[in-house]
């Protein structure tokens, strides 16, 4: 199969279903005879996922969106987000239980308790604390005792050491000693992945080509794929190749209170600060091989070279380093890169390293056939995995796909995968291996693992539908294929729940509601970008959906009222009847906002707008202040937000003049406890009120519109407020009320385009109450009185939208708020503007 | 080894099926959602997430997006 050929199918999934669907459509009335089929018109895909392992191991949120829209006839563009945020424990090594329970001396007492040789020892900070640790054990003194009471033959002072060293590292290990995992919580992080794609459909062919980013804190990966679908002119076959280049930069996140930096001069290891790069091919066919029934083939390659390790995982390998090593470090005579190529974090406690490359290949067969007594479609699916670690897994899927009456499917699932274990994996290493590789991660033990699931989903009119699904996932030794499993240490289950709302606007259900052919789209005058509730549909019926992200900056002077203050001036005035050590340096906060709204009657709209955040803020410290490491590094806090329920009502409408009123409340979905460790614990200190992802409180949030337009010109003004329903959220405070009043003028430069300027007025009350969990209290943004003021901003922004064509329906506005005038409560940072883009889609 | 017999199988299966025909209107049930290769793009793509990052083999049914630093 010519390779040259670079071309290749990459994160597909979606065009292998246009394909199949497609390749099987030929000539179904009204479809036309085309290879593969663009959509027609736009779809978009929301979906919300929750992983849950067990015994409070890792959670992780994930949020996505998808959309492909048409952009000419042969020609579409896809575009997907995802962003996942994880959380809790993972393990990070596992060792004979022996090695956990070993008699050691309470400092300074002659008691000794129970200790884990290994982790007493760390995180290590240099050679002292590994050869002190094993000091204190009994097994060490009685060894040494013993050496001096009766030396032998051509004792000497280091040999007593040596001795010592040596009985704690060979701490009998009986055979089949229980394994032992020991757990670390990880601070919550997050990921984003945006991905923008093309679509291009030739008569027989289509090219998908498409690159994204994946970004979080430790690991930035880059990639690009090329696809290429080639239906043969039988029409019952299809060709596919793919490629895809995948960068990776890894680094290691070092832990806030810097207790994992190893930072005594003659045992520094450099910061991780490492790459990989992945090549990725990928071909096969799918074929129809009768009225019901079809198959797809597909194999790949891919070859993964550079940093292929896990930066967090640690073994532990007996002999690596031996007593007279051990005694050596002790005396400073040595330094650990002189005792080991590893990198060593405790007693015989070393970082894993696998191999720099690593070549792999797939074969998989995926099976779809219809029955039709059932209407009913099964597919069955199966992978082969090989690759030169020493891994090889078999995975077999099969799902039943049962229509059922009123638009509803059900989809129960069952799958089972078995892993062989990599060469170089082992529980524990009781003896060095001769390539220096090692790793404990149970990912590359011999294990199996058995998941079911059901996934329901309803089909509503208009191309709607809801979708909903559990499955249940649990990874066990004991499953695995053949009998040499990696035990049962390292069994856990988890969960994966997962609710999709799938919008497809070419969906026939919409041809049926009437619809078809009368595009209204917007109607009047285009908004700026950062107005919100100010525009309203006005048949019943009508439906849209958006999307708002806003970005807004804080990383100017410090100011206290209008006046800028000095670093003296904050630390003695600005944290209540404490000193300041720290002041807010910069602060940045992304908001993903979906908006769905629908137009039960001309005169009533109801909108429904769950919304994403992500704040970091960097803190810096105060000239002159105590030291204080509390807010090293900066912190983040993401995660869902409030959810904002709104109603508008029509009061008033005439040619070019329309009035109309909102009803709205802010419901408290989104988390309060953010914490400094990351962790999101009850005891944990709070972050700043302003790094809260929500209110806590519910919220009213009235507002009233006028809009007016006339020939190229528009305009318009808004009131709105946000008013606390609760005196004080569960935290025990409440944020401030606020009120604002806007004015805005605009023209229009081309039909499609216009400009427009406004003018904000508003006011923010300070923070009421105060955080009864102990929140941090070392820089202004910590107390509740440096909140709020009154501001005059100027806004600038410019619309695009389209009455007609291709992108009738669609609107996109971009808008820059710039702060005019600063009146601040308290001690504040500056603020330094918002950008709003919104785009939205009426149909 | 696997390798080879793939390729023998697609050789076969390319020329074995060239004589099997399906008629335009014959094809309704092939063109039902549910019998897409992926039905559901998303739920596919979360699940290949929780999988890949769990379990030692990576792709196999046409690619993934990007990599991930996953625990």
């Amino acid at each position: 199969m010519g390779l040259g050929v670079a071309v290749a199918v990459i994160k597909c999934k979606q065009n292998q279903a246009l394909l199949a669907l497609t390749t099987a459509a030929l000539s179904l009335p009204g479809l036309d005879a085309k290879a593969a089929i663009p959509v027609s018109e736009a779809k978009a895909n929301f979906q919300y996922g929750h992983y849950q392992e067990s015994d409070n191991r890792m959670k992780v949120q994930i949020y996505h969106a998808d959309m492909v829209l048409p952009l000419a006839d042969r020609f579409e563009l896809t575009f997907s987000i995802d962003q996942d945020t994880y959380s809790g424990a993972t393990p990070i090594f596992s060792l004979p239980d022996t090695m956990k329970n070993q008699p050691k001396r309470k400092k300074g007492t002659a008691i000794f308790i129970p200790t884990d040789i290994v982790t007493s020892a760390s995180p290590v900070v240099g050679t002292f604390e590994v050869t002190s640790a094993m000091q204190a054990y009994k097994i060490f003194e009685d060894t040494r005792a013993a050496y001096i009471a009766s030396p032998p033959p051509g004792a000497t002072f280091a040999g007593s050491f040596i001795t010592g060293y040596s009985a704690v590292i060979n701490k009998m290990v009986p055979t089949g000693d229980k394994v032992s995992q020991t757990f670390e919580p990880h601070p919550q992080e997050t990921r984003n992945m945006p991905i923008l794609g093309f679509n291009y459909y030739f008569d027989d062919v289509m090219l998908s080509l498409s690159g994204g980013i994946s970004d979080e804190p430790d690991f930035k990966s880059s990639f690009g794929s090329l696809n290429l679908n080639w239906e043969l002119p039988n029409k019952l076959t299809t060709i596919n190749f793919g490629y895809t280049l995948t960068g990776n930069n890894i680094s290691r996140a070092v832990n806030h209170s810097g207790e994992e930096h190893v930072h005594i001069e003659d045992q520094d290891y450099p910061e991780l600060d490492e790459q990989s790069l992945f090549h990725g091919f990928n071909w096969g066919v799918s074929q129809v091989l009768g009225k019901n029934t079809l198959l797809q083939l597909n194999s790949g390659y891919t070859r993964q070279a550079g940093y292929l390790t896990n930066p967090y995982k640690l073994v532990y390998v007996r002999g690596e380093i031996t007593a007279e090593e051990y005694h050596d470090l002790s005396e400073k005579n040595k330094i650990f890169q002189e005792v080991t190529d590893l990198e060593i974090m405790g007693i015989e406690l070393f970082r894993e390293v696998r191999p720099r490359e690593r070549n792999q290949w797939t074969f998989s067969s995926q099976l779809r056939q219809y029955i039709p007594a059932a209407d009913a479609s099964v597919h069955f699916d199966y992978r082969y995995y090989n690759d030169d670690w020493g891994i090889d897994s078999h995975t077999f899927e099969a799902t039943w796909y049962q229509s059922a009456p009123g638009g509803i499917t059900i989809a129960p699932n069952v799958r089972y995968y078995s892993q062989s274990q990599a060469d170089f994996y082992a529980p524990y290493f009781l003896a060095p291996r001769a390539d220096g590789m090692y790793s404990s991660d149970y990912r590359l033990s011999g294990y199996g693992a058995l998941s079911g699931g059901v996934t329901f989903s309803k089909e509503f009119t208009k191309g709607f539908s809801l979708e909903a699904g559990f499955e249940y996932y649990t990874h066990q030794g004991g499953l695995k294929l053949g009998s040499d499993s990696a035990g049962d240490f390292a069994d856990y289950s988890s969960y994966l729940a997962h609710g999709a709302l799938k919008i497809d606007l070419s969906n026939p259900g919409r041809l049926l509601s009437g619809h078809q052919g009368h595009h209204h789209g917007h109607h009047g005058a285009p908004l700026p970008a950062g107005v919100m509730f100010g525009h309203m549909m006005e048949n019943a019926g009508d439906m849209m959906i958006g999307y708002k992200y806003m970005m807004s900056d804080r990383d100017g002077d410090m100011r206290f009222g209008t006046d800028r203050v000095s670093d003296q001036a904050i630390s003695d005035n600005a944290c209540g009847s404490v000193k300041c050590t720290f002041k807010p340096d910069a602060m940045v906060m992304h908001m993903h906002m979906f908006n769905f709204m629908y137009a039960p009657t001309d005169w009533l709209n109801l909108m429904l707008m769950p919304q994403i955040i992500n704040m970091e803020m960097v803190m810096e410290p105060l000239k002159g202040a105590a030291e204080d490491d509390s807010h090293e590094g900066g912190h983040i806090s993401d995660g869902l937000g409030d959810t904002l329920m709104v109603a508008l009502f029509k009061l008033f409408k005439t040619t070019g003049h329309k009035l109309h009123l909102g009803v709205g409340f802010s419901a408290p979905t989104a988390n309060i406890n953010a914490t400094l460790d990351g962790t999101g614990l009850a005891d944990s200190e709070r972050q700043s009120y302003a790094m809260q992802l929500g209110s806590g409180t519910w919220d009213f949030k009235p507002s009233l519109t006028y809009t007016g337009n006339a020939k190229d010109w528009m305009w318009g003004a808004q009131v709105s407020a946000t008013k606390r329903m609760q005196s004080r959220n569960k935290e025990g405070y409440a944020l401030g009320d606020e009120i604002q009043g806007t004015v805005w003028g605009g023209y229009s430069f081309l039909p499609w385009l216009s400009g427009v300027v406004r003018g904000i007025y508003s006011v923010q009350g300070s923070v009421r109450g105060e955080s009864i969990i102990a929140n941090s209290q070392s820089a202004p943004n910590e107390f509740p009185e440096n909140y709020g003021g009154q501001f005059f901003d100027i806004g600038t922004g410019l619309s695009v939208s389209s009455p007609s064509g291709e992108f009738s329906g669609h609107s996109l506005s971009v808008e820059w708020v710039q702060p005019v005038v600063h009146d601040y409560k308290g001690y504040q940072f500056e603020r330094e503007g918002t950008l709003s883009v919104n785009w939205g889609f009426a149909f | 080894m696997n390798i080879l017999y793939f390729r023998s199988f697609i050789v076969f299966l390319f020329f074995s099926l060239q004589g099997c025909s399906v008629a335009p209107w014959e094809r309704g049930n092939l063109a039902k959602k549910n019998m897409a290769i992926t039905v559901n793009s998303g739920l596919s793509a979360l699940r290949d997430h929780a999988f890949t990052s769990k379990e030692a083999s990576q792709g196999g049914y046409g690619g993934a997006g990007g990599g991930c630093g996953c625990n």
